[in-house]
């Protein structure tokens, strides 16, 4: 298939594919690096969605009843993605209604396709991993260890605080102590009031490392507090990928956008060539195309870059481009947990500040307790039950009650202001049998196949959720909590109840993390990319983003990925000073 | 600045509103069922205020306006009579009528008006309105996000994607005045 005589529509030094979090960094510091030592460096993103309009995703937002984390976003049909309400309207599972997480876990990351990419509705948390996490394996006997450590990532994790503007000080998930570029973002009240509860159970909340600006940085204006992060920013406080894609852009790098890549075309030099694409720039009428470098990137996160690796396929690359491993696709891991929440005694004003989160517990992150369940991130939630429509859902449920006039008022005030929430994040180990694979027989609008998920945990994570789920309940029992957040009574957190709650709603996984499926390894045999994110089976090729993960551990993923991207890149540029 | 940033928000759109309702505010009611001057959505605000707890003034003209078009969008001439009824029978009411009052006066006009006086309020506090019947039955329209009453019950925030003040004013309990 391979076709050098075909002239290309899009011709670069560098096509990175996906120009989201980690495209966009790596195009940057490519430019930039091109820029200082007088190179010509032809760069060239390509992305399946379009540039982001802020002013128009907040109105989106205000305008959405449902205002979920994709609402301020546009959805164009030739870039489908799971929707927050129900993902199976785009990932293909089967096993509805099994709810033993041993056999099936309803799968619910999420992900957006523009240019800009996730990072526009992610929490912001910009957390390190810890050392162990780099080696879980020789640690705590669980897992596998990576091929990189900590040490290795040190000065790459401080590139890319540097370049977000991370806040933070002495952090829950400070591995050890370092410095921040900015200030740190402080505790709520609502966290300051769950500290109070959590000593008397021995524990402690501390502060999140956040990329949401304490003080005006890099042209982007300080946080006001909006309390809807979550979702958007409407003042660009909070980073996000567009910032890094814009610079890129004012270095030379060529930016295309809804050109949806297809294909990737291997020769028989095992080399790519080329990959083709839909142009959908005019909707109506879609304009097909190849793009041709010398190098290629790709950075379309953990499913829609193994989706394309698989659906690549061709006589020199028979199951997939990248996947003589067969490990493309495999070792998915997305965080699991049960939420839990109540009313507090008193006021404790969450919908203040940023949301997701500012403060989160110390314990239970990282240490010896590793060997026997998962490691958990527990953060308390600034906005309560729902960050968007919790006062409205209060509302609704006051009049239901019969309140009427200044009763009802202060019955909305008072349910408002005492919700206290804690979202539960829990570690998920690699397993091969975690996989997506293709639908061939469950097809998109624009004919591809969508993806086909298969998701359980076992029971080193199902423990772990169980001493989150506990530990949740214990402090809205310190805290002074009578009710829960549905208005019941608050029980205790046995195992039978908890065993029960599963038995009948199963665990779900989260929305924050997509990782596994493009694993990094110095074994081609067990790996699809080596510690420098280049394809074993194609030396041109680099595949980055959390797709490298050997393991997931609990932290927020994103800043991990990019100081991974960040060394990549440098790797990149020094392969191409060579040449 | 807080309270600056949040009083400036309401001046502006109060201001927006009273200029429209004094030079153009017949054109805005046209086509509104069963009210056909501006002055005709005082007895509306007047029942509203009631239900909901909390003064709305001439300011709310243009909101009250969007309300009481999605509550009667489609609904029969009876049905307007209907919500015509209740609106006459609350704005009539003293301003202090307590709760079990009213809930003894809607008792005694019928259930009917007890659902509707729910969804009044539940409009107004919203700003949603889900839809019952046609093409979009069973999905939420929304009306107002900024302008819905929670934000003026929970005084101690305020509408997601609006600034809530300076860096950090979150680490302080709530002041208990004003909104944030």
């Amino acid at each position: 298939m391979s076709d050098t005589m075909i002239k290309a529509d899009i011709e670069a030094d560098i096509i990175i594919i996906g120009a989201g979090l980690f495209g966009g960094l790596m195009a940057y510091e490519l430019a930039k690096k091109a820029d200082i030592h007088n190179k010509d460096l032809k760069i060239a993103m390509i992305d399946s969605g379009p540039v982001v309009d802020r002013v128009e995703a907040v109105q989106r937002f205000k305008k959405s009843p449902i205002k979920s984390g994709n609402s301020p976003y546009p959805k164009e049909p030739w870039a489908p993605i799971p929707s927050e309400e129900d993902p199976t309207d785009y990932y293909v599972q089967d096993g509805k209604g099994e709810t033993d997480p041993l056999k099936r876990v309803a799968f619910g990351a999420l992900y957006l396709r523009n240019v800009g990419g996730t990072s526009w509705h992610f929490t912001g948390h910009a957390e390190r991993m810890y050392p162990q996490d780099f080696k879980l394996k020789t640690a705590y006997g669980r897992g596998e260890d990576w091929p990189i450590s900590y040490e290795t990532l040190e000065p790459y994790y401080a590139r890319v605080e540097q370049a977000w503007g991370v806040s933070g000080n002495n952090t829950v998930v400070a591995p050890n102590p370092h410095p921040y570029p900015l200030p740190y973002t402080p505790l709520t009240y609502l966290d300051q009031q769950v500290d109070v509860a959590a000593q008397k159970l021995g524990d402690s909340v501390g502060p999140m490392p956040h990329c949401r600006n304490a003080v005006p940085y890099d042209g982007r204006p300080q946080c006001c507090g909006n309390a809807s992060c979550r979702f958007v920013c409407p003042i660009g406080a909070k980073y996000d990928g567009s910032v890094h894609v814009e610079k890129a852009q004012n270095l030379g790098a060529k930016l295309y956008t809804n050109h949806v890549v297809r294909h990737i075309e291997v020769g028989a030099d095992q080399q790519v060539d080329h990959i083709r694409f839909r142009n959908y720039e005019d909707p109506h009428n879609p304009v097909d195309g190849i793009a041709k470098a010398k190098l290629f990137i790709l950075a379309a996160h953990g499913i829609e870059s193994p989706r394309l690796l698989l659906m690549s396929k061709n006589e020199h690359a028979p199951h997939g481009v990248a996947n003589s491993s067969d490990q493309v696709g495999r070792n998915l891991m997305s965080m699991v947990g049960i939420n839990a929440g109540g009313y507090a005694p008193m006021p404790v004003y969450p919908y203040r500040g940023p949301v997701n989160a500012t403060g989160a517990f110390w314990q239970l992150r990282n240490g010896e307790f590793r060997k026997d369940f998962a490691s958990i991130a527990t953060i308390i939630i600034n906005g309560g039950f729902d960050p968007t429509n919790g006062p409205l859902n209060e509302a609704d449920r006051a009049i239901k009650e019969g309140r009427f006039g200044s009763a009802l008022r202060n019955q909305v005030f008072n349910a408002t202001a005492t919700q206290v929430y804690f979202d539960n994040s829990v570690e998920v180990l690699p397993d091969p049998e975690n996989r997506m694979t293709l639908a061939w027989d469950e097809r998109d609008d624009t004919g591809l196949p969508r993806p086909k998920i298969s998701y359980k945990i076992d029971e080193y994570s199902v423990e772990g959720v169980y001493i989150s789920w506990k530990r949740a309940w214990d402090m809205l029992w310190a805290l002074g909590a009578k009710t829960d957040m549905h208005g019941d009574p608050l029980t205790k957190p046995t195992r039978k109840a908890f065993d029960a709650y599963v038995a009948k709603h199963g665990i779900a996984s989260g929305a924050a993390m997509i990782a596994g499926t493009t694993r990094m390894g110095n074994d081609p045999k067990s790996s699809v990319v080596d510690p420098y994110c280049r394809s074993h089976d194609h030396n041109n090729l680099f595949i980055v983003g959390t797709g490298t993960y050997v393991t997931s551990g609990s932290v927020s993923p994103s800043l991990t990925a990019a100081a991974i991207s960040v060394r990549s890149a440098d790797h990149i540029f020094e392969t191409f000073q060579q040449a | 600045m807080a309270l600056i940033s949040r009083s400036f928000t309401y001046l502006s759109r109060r201001r927006f509103i009273q200029g429209i309702a004094g030079t153009s505010a017949i054109a805005l009611t046209s086509g509104i069922s069963g009210i056909a001057r501006a002055s005709d959505m005082m007895p509306f605000l007047k029942a509203s205020s009631l239900l909901c707890g909390i003064e709305l003034d001439r300011s709310y003209m243009q909101l009250g306006e969007d309300i009481y078009r999605a509550l009667t969008q489609g609904a029969t001439p009876q049905d307007i009579k209907n919500w015509q009824r209740l609106i006459d029978v609350l704005a009539k009411l003293p301003a202090k009528t307590t709760e079990k009052h009213l809930h003894q006066k809607l008792k005694s006009m019928g259930p009917r008006y007890l659902e509707k006086a729910r969804l009044l309020a539940r409009v107004w506090y919203t700003g949603r309105i889900e839809r019952k019947s046609g093409s979009s039955a069973g999905t939420f329209e929304v009306i107002t996000y900024d302008e819905a009453l929670v934000w003026q019950a929970c005084t101690f925030t305020k509408p997601p994607v609006t600034c809530g003040g300076h860096f950090g004013y979150w680490q302080h309990p709530y002041s208990g005045t004003g909104n944030i």
